[in-house]
C-alpha cells in the first residue's frame, strides 16, 4: 500500500512536467511578446526588445521551457510575475487560501446538506420530495454560475442589502459567493446520494441482512451506505478540484482576490509567470486529490485494498 | 428458418423506425413534447433572424431610449445604450444558441472518431492518445479554455476550438469506454473473423450500437457548452463587442442592475429556458432509447 | 401427530402493477413440523421464492402485499405482527439461506462481522461479547470453515466458501425454522453436495426445521421429507417424498416433472419435457392453471379450477382427473 502511493505520488511530476509545457505552449502562441504587451502599442520596437531581453523571453522556447522546470526543481522558483517583478509563489500564497476556503466550505456545505438528506430520500421513499428534488436539480443545472452569480447580488445585495456584493473583508463577503456555489452542487448530491443508496438497498446482501432481524436503522446505514460511500467520496472529492476551477469565473463576478481572478488577470496581462504558477499549482491540487481518493477507496473497500497489495509487490 | 429470416428487417429499415418510434415517444410526453416544439421553434429563430428583426437595429445606439423598459415599440426594452433588446436577444440566439450546438457537434465527432480509434485499434496508439486526454484533463477544463482563448485572440472560430480542445479529451474517454464495451462482443470476434475491413466493422457494426448513446450524449452536453461559451462571453473572453451574445448581454447588464433589471433578467431567464429544455429533451431521450434506465 | 411449527393456510401473495394487481401466489395452503423438512418444487416464477421471502416478511414493501391467509409459526400469526415484532422472528427463530453466495454477502464487512450481527440483536442467552465470538468461531467450525478466516472479506472465499458462510450466518442462532430459497444452484455440481451434506448433516444435529425451495427433484430426493409441487402460484400437489417420488397417483405436471429427469436403467435417447411455457403470473388462464400444458385436458379443465380432489393420508392432488375415481377409496 505504502509502495503504491509512493509510486502515484511520483507519477505526478511527469504529469506536471506536460502540464507545464503545455500552457506554456499555449502561452506562446499568444500574439505579441510579454516586452510589448507590458509596455504597450506606443513603446518603440527597441525598448520592447530591450524589455524582453531583460525579462529572457526573447530566447527560443525550449531553453525557457527547461530554465524553467529547472529553476522550479533547483530552487522552488517559479519566476517573477512580468506585471509586479514580484516572485509569483508568494503571490499565489497570497490569493489561494482565498480560493482555497471558499471551494473547500461549498464541498463541506454541499455534502452536508446533500448527503444525509439524499440518503434519507433513499430510505423514505417518498414521490413528493423526490419530484421536488428533481425538479430543483433540473433547473439549478440550467442556470450558469455567472447568472446565478447575479441574481444573488440583485436580490440580496441589491434589492435586500442583506450582504455586500463585492470584495472578502468581512464573513458576510462570503455568504453570497458560498451560497452560489452550494445551493446547486448540495441539490445534485441529493440526487446523487439517493441513487447510490437505492442501487445499494436493491441487492441481495441488504435482503440478507434484514432476514438476520437487524434493525431497519442498521440495514442502511450500515450495510447499504457503506457500500455506496465510493461513488459519494468520488463525487465529494471531484467537486472539490471542479469548485477550484468553477470558482474561476465566479471571483471574477464577486471581485474576490482570489486565484482565479489572479489568473485572469495573468492571462489577459499575458503574465506567463503567473498563469504557468497559477495552471501548474491546480493541476497538482488536482492529481493529489486522485490520489487521496484512491487511497480513500483502498480504506473504504477491501478489494480495492487487495489489488493495491498486488500491485505494490 | 424461412421465418426467421422474415422476422429479421434489413438493416436501414429499423433505425430509420427507431428515429421514428423515439419521436412518437417523445411527442407522447406533453413535458417533452414542448421542449421539442420549443428547441425547434429556436432553430427557426436561428434560421430566421434577420426576417424577423433587423440586426441593426441591436446594434444602433440611441440616446434617447437608454434603459427602456419594456413597451409596444421595444417589446423587450432597450439597453443602456438604447439598443433595442428584442434584437439583441433574436441574434444573440444566433450566436449563442448555434455557436453552442456547433461545438457540441465538433466535440462530438472528434470525441467518436477518436474514441473508435482508440477502442478498436488498442496499443500504442490508444495508450499515447488516452494519455494525453488523462494530462488536459488535469488542467480544469475553464482554464484550459481561457488560456486557448487568450492565445489565439478572441472571435467566433477560436472560441470554438478553445472550448472544443478543453472539451474533447473528456468525451473521447467516454466513447472509447463505451466502444470497448461493443467490440468486445462476439459479433464483433464473428465479422473479424469473417475478413470484414475495419472501416466496415466500424462504421456497421461498431457506430449503430453506440450511436443511441451519442445522440444523447450531445444532447445533454448542449446546454453545458452554451454556458462555456456565454461564460467566457462574459469575462470578455468570447464573443465581442458589439455583437450580441448571452452571456456578453449579462456581463453589460451588471453594472445596470438597479436601474434596469429587465438587461438581467431577459437574458438569464433566456438561458434558463434553452438549457432547461435541452436537458429535459436530454433525459426524455434516454427513457425512449433505452427504457431500462428510466426513473434514475 | 408431530407437532406443527409452521402453518400457512390460503396464502395469497400480490404484486401491485399498472392495471391489475399481478397475483404471485394463490391460496397456498402446507404445514412444516418439528424436525420435518418440506419441499417447494416447480419451475422458476412458480412463486416459490416468493413464498419463501414472505415467510420471512421481507417481501419487497412498496410493491407486495397479501391479501388474505395467515402464517402462523408455533401458534403465532406472523402476518398480524407489526414490523418490529417480525424482526424478533426473523434471523433469530426463523432464518434464510440465499441462492446466490456471490451477491448475498456485503462486500464491505467482515465474514466475521456478518455471522456475529443477528447473534448481537437478537442475543436472548445473554452471552459476552467473548461468547458471542466463541459462537462465532464453533458456527465456523460447524459449516467447515477455519475460525481464523473470520477476519477476511467476502472476496476472499471461494463461491462454495462462501454458501458455507451463508449457512453459518442463519445457523448462527439456533433458529427452529430454516428457509432454503435454492440454496446450491449457483454452485457447481461437486460444491452442491458438499453444501448439501452439511446442511442436511447440521440439521439433524440441531433439529431444525427446513423448508427447501428447489426446482431440483434430485435434491428433493436426497433431503426432504415431504414435498409440494407449484405451479404458476399454486400448490398442485403434496404429499410424502414416498408419495411423489413411488405413489401411483399423481398430478400430470408432477407426471411432466418426473418425466423429464433422465432415467439411467432405461435406455431412452430424449427426455420427455412438458411442452409449452408455464403462463406469466399477469396472464393466467382459465380454469385449471395447467391446461393449456395438459395431456390429460378435459372440457371441464378448461373452465372450472380444479379442488383437491385425491387425498390419501396427507397426500393431495389438485386434478379434475380424480373428481370421481380419486375419491376417498374407503
Amino acid at each position: 500500500m505504502l509502495k503504491y502511493i509512493i509510486r502515484r505520488t511520483l507519477l505526478i511530476i511527469p504529469i506536471l512536467l506536460a502540464v507545464i509545457f503545455i500552457v506554456s505552449f499555449i502561452m506562446e502562441l499568444t500574439p505579441g511578446t510579454p516586452g510589448r504587451v507590458l509596455l504597450g502599442p506606443v513603446a518603440t520596437q527597441e525598448q520592447v526588445d530591450l524589455l524582453d531581453q531583460k525579462l529572457g523571453t526573447d530566447r527560443p522556447f525550449l531553453e525557457r521551457y527547461f530554465d524553467y522546470i529547472k529553476n522550479i526543481l533547483l530552487h522552488f522558483d517559479f519566476g517573477n510575475s512580468y506585471r509586479t517583478n514580484k516572485p509569483v509563489v508568494k503571490e499565489l500564497l497570497v490569493r489561494f487560501p482565498y480560493t482555497l476556503k471558499l471551494a473547500f466550505a461549498a464541498v463541506l456545505g454541499s455534502s452536508l446538506l446533500g448527503i444525509p438528506i439524499g440518503v434519507l430520500m433513499a430510505a423514505k421513499r417518498n414521490m413528493l420530495i423526490d419530484r421536488s428534488v428533481n425538479i430543483l436539480a433540473m433547473v439549478f443545472a440550467a442556470i450558469p454560475s455567472f447568472a446565478m452569480a447575479l441574481g444573488m447580488i440583485y436580490i440580496f445585495a441589491v434589492k435586500l442589502e442583506w450582504f455586500p456584493p463585492y470584495g472578502a473583508k468581512t464573513w458576510k463577503h462570503y455568504i453570497l459567493p458560498m451560497a452560489t456555489l452550494i445551493l446547486p452542487a448540495s441539490v445534485g448530491r441529493m440526487r446523487l446520494a439517493r441513487t447510490t443508496m437505492l442501487e445499494a438497498i436493491r441487492q441481495e446482501y441488504i435482503t440478507m441482512a434484514r432476514s438476520k432481524g437487524i434493525p431497519e436503522n442498521r440495514v442502511i446505514f450500515v450495510h447499504a451506505l457503506k457500500n455506496s460511500l465510493i461513488p459519494l467520496i468520488t463525487s465529494i472529492l471531484t467537486s472539490f478540484s471542479g469548485m477550484l476551477g468553477g470558482t474561476i469565473i465566479l471571483e471574477n463576478i464577486f471581485g474576490f482576490p482570489g486565484l482565479g481572478a489572479y489568473i485572469i488577470n495573468g492571462i489577459n496581462t499575458k503574465d506567463a509567470p503567473t498563469v504557468l504558477a497559477s495552471t501548474t499549482f491546480l493541476a497538482a491540487v488536482f492529481c493529489l486529490t486522485s490520489l487521496v481518493l484512491d487511497i480513500i477507496y483502498a480504506l473504504v473497500d477491501p478489494r480495492v485494498r487487495e489489488r493495491y497489495k498486488t500491485v505494490g509487490k | 428458418m424461412n421465418e426467421r429470416l422474415k422476422s429479421r428487417p434489413p438493416v436501414k429499415r429499423r433505425r430509420r423506425s427507431t428515429a421514428l418510434r423515439v419521436l412518437k415517444e417523445l411527442m407522447k410526453n406533453p413535458l417533452s413534447a414542448v421542449c421539442l416544439l420549443f428547441v425547434v421553434f429556436l432553430v427557426l429563430v436561428i434560421i430566421f433572424a434577420d426576417k424577423i428583426v433587423p440586426y441593426e437595429l441591436g446594434i444602433k445606439m440611441n440616446g434617447s431610449a437608454r434603459l427602456l423598459e419594456p413597451c409596444a415599440e421595444h417589446i423587450f426594452g432597450c439597453d443602456n445604450l438604447g439598443r433595442d433588446m428584442f434584437s439583441r436577444m433574436v441574434h444573440g440566439t444566433r450566436n449563442s444558441l448555434s455557436m453552442g450546438i456547433g461545438v457540441t457537434a465538433v466535440v462530438m465527432v472528434a470525441g467518436t472518431v477518436l474514441g473508435a480509434i482508440c477502442a478498436y485499434y488498442g496499443g500504442v496508439l490508444d495508450m499515447v492518445i488516452m494519455r494525453i486526454c488523462d494530462l488536459f484533463l488535469c488542467i480544469p477544463g475553464i482554464l484550459m479554455a481561457l488560456a486557448l482563448v487568450a492565445a489565439l485572440g478572441p472571435g467566433r472560430k477560436n472560441l470554438l476550438i478553445a472550448i472544443g480542445i478543453s472539451s474533447i479529451p473528456g468525451v473521447t474517454r467516454q466513447f472509447r469506454a463505451l466502444m470497448l464495451n461493443v467490440i468486445s462482443n462476439d459479433y464483433i470476434t464473428a465479422a473479424r473473423a469473417a475478413g470484414a475491413r475495419d472501416g466496415y466493422i466500424i462504421i456497421r457494426h461498431v457506430l449503430p450500437n453506440v450511436m443511441a448513446y451519442i445522440v444523447l450524449t450531445a444532447t445533454s452536453s448542449i446546454s453545458g457548452m452554451i454556458m462555456q461559451i456565454s461564460g467566457l462571453s462574459y469575462i470578455g473572453m468570447g464573443i465581442q463587442h458589439p455583437e450580441p451574445e448571452w452571456g456578453a448581454m449579462l456581463s453589460d447588464a451588471r453594472t445596470f442592475m438597479a436601474d434596469g433589471p429587465h438587461l438581467m433578467i431577459i437574458p438569464a431567464v433566456t438561458i434558463l429556458l434553452v438549457s432547461l429544455a435541452f436537458n429535459l429533451l436530454g433525459d426524455a431521450l434516454r427513457d425512449a432509447l433505452d427504457p431500462r434506465l428510466k426513473g434514475e | 401427530m408431530k407437532q406443527e411449527l409452521l402453518k400457512v393456510t390460503d396464502l395469497h401473495i400480490s404484486f401491485k402493477a399498472k392495471g391489475e394487481p399481478v397475483r404471485a401466489v394463490t391460496g397456498v395452503t402446507f404445514s412444516v413440523s418439528k424436525g420435518e423438512t418440506l419441499g417447494i418444487v416447480g419451475e422458476s416464477g412458480a412463486g416459490k421464492s416468493v413464498l419463501g421471502l414472505s415467510l420471512m416478511g421481507l417481501l419487497p414493501e412498496n410493491t407486495a402485499y397479501i391479501p388474505g391467509g395467515s402464517i402462523e409459526f408455533d401458534g403465532t400469526d406472523l402476518l398480524k405482527l407489526n414490523k418490529k415484532q417480525i424482526r424478533a422472528f426473523r434471523g433469530d427463530r426463523i432464518s434464510m439461506i440465499f441462492q446466490d453466495p456471490m451477491t448475498s454477502l456485503n462486500p464491505v464487512m467482515t465474514v466475521g462481522d456478518q455471522i456475529i450481527e443477528a447473534l448481537r440483536y437478537h442475543n436472548k442467552e445473554h452471552l459476552s461479547k467473548r461468547e458471542m465470538e466463541q459462537r462465532v468461531d464453533e458456527v465456523m467450525e460447524l459449516v467447515g470453515i477455519p475460525a481464523h478466516r473470520k477476519k477476511e472479506y467476502p472476496h476472499q472465499f471461494s463461491g462454495g466458501m462462501r454458501q458455507r458462510v451463508v449457512i453459518a450466518i442463519a445457523l448462527v442462532c439456533n433458529p427452529e425454522l430454516l428457509i432454503a430459497d435454492e440454496p446450491t444452484t449457483a454452485l457447481d455440481v461437486t460444491i452442491q453436495a458438499q453444501v448439501l451434506a452439511i446442511i442436511r448433516q447440521l440439521q439433524k444435529q440441531l433439529g431444525t426445521s427446513m423448508v427447501l425451495i428447489t426446482h431440483d427433484l434430485g435434491i428433493v430426493a436426497k433431503m426432504c421429507d415431504r414435498v409440494a409441487i407449484m405451479y404458476a402460484g399454486e400448490m398442485v400437489e403434496q404429499g410424502t417424498i414416498e408419495d411423489i417420488l413411488t405413489g401411483d397417483f399423481h398430478h400430470p405436471y408432477t407426471l411432466g416433472l418426473l418425466g423429464s429427469i433422465p432415467n439411467l436403467e432405461e435406455d431412452t435417447d430424449r427426455l420427455k419435457p412438458i411442452p409449452g411455457l408455464m403462463p406469466p403470473p399477469n396472464a393466467l388462464p382459465e380454469g385449471c392453471r395447467f391446461h393449456p400444458r395438459c395431456a390429460h385436458c378435459m372440457e371441464i379443465c378448461k373452465h372450472k379450477a380444479p379442488e383437491q380432489h385425491y387425498e390419501h393420508d396427507g397426500h393431495y392432488v389438485a386434478c379434475h382427473l380424480f373428481a370421481k375415481e380419486g375419491q376417498r377409496d374407503e
